[in-house]
C-alpha cells in the first residue's frame, strides 16, 4: 500500500511541474508596433536667413542634416558660409570664410506614440576656413600734440590677411519638434572650445565664421541655430525591445 | 532623471559663458610708444648723466611745447611723441630758455630730426591698431653754436618705452 501512495505522490509532482511551465499571459501587450521613420533630414539655420534682412554688415546661411542610425543616435552636420563686417573701438574689418561641423545627436527625449521629437545633446568636430579684410583703422596714439583733435586714421594699405583656419569641438543642446509629418522646426544652443587656431602675425581671429566672437584670453564661443528641415524618410523600424529575462517575467507574475 | 541631466548640463553651459567674459572694453594693452631720450655729459670718460637746464621743446610749426614734458625745467631724461602719418617729426631743442623784455626767446636752440619708417602693429580688439617705428636715426641741424655735442641712436625700433633710443651729449 504505501508503495502505491509513494508513486502517486510522485505522478502529482510531475503535473504539478508541467502546468508551473505553462502560465497564462494575462496583460498581454498590444501586438500592433509603432514603427519609427528613419531618414535622412536636411534643412537651414533660419537665424541667419533672417540675419540677410535685418543686417546690413551679414551676408551667410547654414545649411543642416542628420541621419538616424539607432532609436536615440543621429549622425548630424552642419555646413555654412558667411560674411561678417564689425565695427570695433577703433577698427572695422570684414571676415569671409565657410565652416563645416561633424558629429552626433543623442536624443534624451522617450516620445509618446505615434510622435517624433527629440530633445537633444550633441557633440561636433568644426573646422573654418575664412580670410579678414581690414576696411578701416586709426592708429591708437593717446598723446594730442600732433594730432590734437582725433587719432589718426591708418595710411597703410593693410593687406587681406588669408588662408586662415581655426577648428573647435562644440557642445550642443537642442531640440526638434515635428511641426507637420516629416516637417521640423528646431533650435539648438551651442559652446565651442578652439582647438586649432590659425592666424596672421599681424592681426588676431577675433571671430570667426560657425564660432562666432573670439574672446581675449579665452578659447570658448557661443552660438545658436533655428533650423527649418524636411525628413526625407527612407525606412521603418521598430523600436527595440529590451530582451527580458524569462525567470524574471515569471517572478514578477508569482508576485501578482 | 533626464531633467536632472539636463540641468546639470545648462549649469556647465552658463557657468562656461560667464568665464568667457573678457576684459576687451578699455583699451590696456599697449599704445604707441613715445621716443625715450637721455642727456649724457660730452666730456665725461665714463658715460654720466647731465640734465639740461631749462630746457624746452617745439615741434617744427607748432606754437605749443611740447606736452610730455615739464616746460622750462632741469631735465635729465625725456619722452617726446612722434608723428605717425609722417616718417620723420623735427623738434626744436632750446636750452636756457628765457624771454627777454620784448617776449623774444634768448636760449640756445638746437633743431633735431628724427627719421623712421612706419610699423603698425595690431595690439587687441580694444586697442586695435598702434605705430611702431624703426630704422630710427637722428640728425642735427648744425649751426653757429650748437649745444648739442654728439647724438646717438642706441635703439632703432620704438616699440615700448622701457628703453632709451637716443643718447644726446652735451
Amino acid at each position: 500500500m504505501l508503495k502505491y501512495i509513494i508513486s502517486i505522490s510522485f505522478l502529482f509532482v510531475s503535473i504539478l511541474g508541467v502546468s508551473q511551465s505553462q502560465t497564462i499571459d494575462l496583460n498581454k501587450k498590444d501586438s500592433v508596433v509603432y514603427k519609427e521613420p528613419y531618414g535622412i533630414r536636411v534643412g537651414a539655420d533660419l537665424s541667419r536667413l533672417a540675419k540677410n534682412f535685418y543686417n546690413n554688415d551679414y551676408s551667410g546661411f547654414e545649411l543642416t542634416g542628420d541621419y538616424r542610425i539607432t532609436h536615440n543616435l543621429y549622425i548630424a552636420a552642419e555646413l555654412g558660409n558667411e560674411n561678417n563686417t564689425r565695427q570695433e573701438d577703433y577698427f572695422n574689418f570684414t571676415t569671409t570664410g565657410s565652416y563645416l561641423k561633424i558629429g552626433a545627436d543623442i536624443n534624451m527625449y522617450e516620445n509618446w506614440y505615434g510622435m517624433n521629437n527629440t530633445i537633444f545633446i550633441g557633440g561636433r568636430y568644426a573646422y573654418s576656413t575664412f580670410s579678414h579684410k581690414i576696411n578701416n583703422y586709426q592708429i591708437y596714439d593717446p598723446n594730442r600734440y600732433w594730432y590734437p583733435d582725433d587719432f589718426v586714421e591708418g595710411a597703410a594699405n593693410l593687406s587681406e590677411f588669408s588662408s586662415l583656419n581655426a577648428s573647435w569641438l562644440e557642445f550642443v543642446l537642442g531640440t526638434k519638434v515635428e511641426l507637420f509629418t516629416n516637417l521640423y522646426l528646431g533650435a539648438s544652443v551651442r559652446l565651442g572650445f578652439l582647438v586649432s587656431n590659425k592666424s596672421d602675425d599681424q592681426f588676431a581671429n577675433i571671430w570667426i565664421p560657425g564660432f562666432n566672437k573670439v574672446t581675449e584670453g579665452s578659447k570658448f564661443g557661443t552660438g545658436y541655430n533655428y533650423s527649418i528641415s524636411y525628413l526625407i524618410p527612407l525606412y521603418k523600424k521598430a523600436k527595440k525591445k529590451k530582451k527580458e529575462d524569462p525567470k524574471t517575467v515569471n517572478n514578477t507574475q508569482t508576485k501578482n | 532623471m533626464f531633467v536632472k541631466k539636463t540641468g546639470i548640463l545648462l549649469l556647465i553651459l552658463a557657468s562656461m559663458i560667464i568665464s568667457s567674459c573678457e576684459k576687451d572694453d578699455i583699451c590696456v594693452d599697449g599704445e604707441t610708444p613715445l621716443l625715450v631720450i637721455e642727456f649724457f655729459e660730452f666730456d665725461a670718460t665714463e658715460e654720466t648723466t647731465k640734465a639740461v637746464s631749462e630746457l624746452r621743446i617745439v615741434g617744427e610749426g607748432k606754437n605749443v611745447t611740447v606736452n610730455t614734458i615739464a616746460d622750462r625745467s632741469d631735465l635729465q631724461s625725456i619722452t617726446l611723441p612722434l608723428r605717425v602719418n609722417e616718417t620723420s617729426t623735427t623738434y626744436s631743442f632750446i636750452m636756457n630758455s628765457a624771454d627777454d623784455t620784448n617776449g623774444a626767446e634768448t636760449g640756445n636752440t638746437d633743431i633735431l630730426t628724427f627719421n623712421y619708417n612706419n610699423k603698425e602693429v595690431y595690439v587687441s580688439r580694444a586697442c586695435g591698431f598702434v605705430m611702431h617705428f624703426d630704422t630710427l636715426s637722428s640728425i642735427l641741424e648744425t649751426d653757429t653754436e650748437n649745444w648739442i655735442k654728439n647724438i646717438e641712436t642706441t635703439e632703432t625700433l620704438v616699440e615700448n618705452q622701457a628703453v632709451t633710443h637716443v643718447k644726446i651729449y652735451h
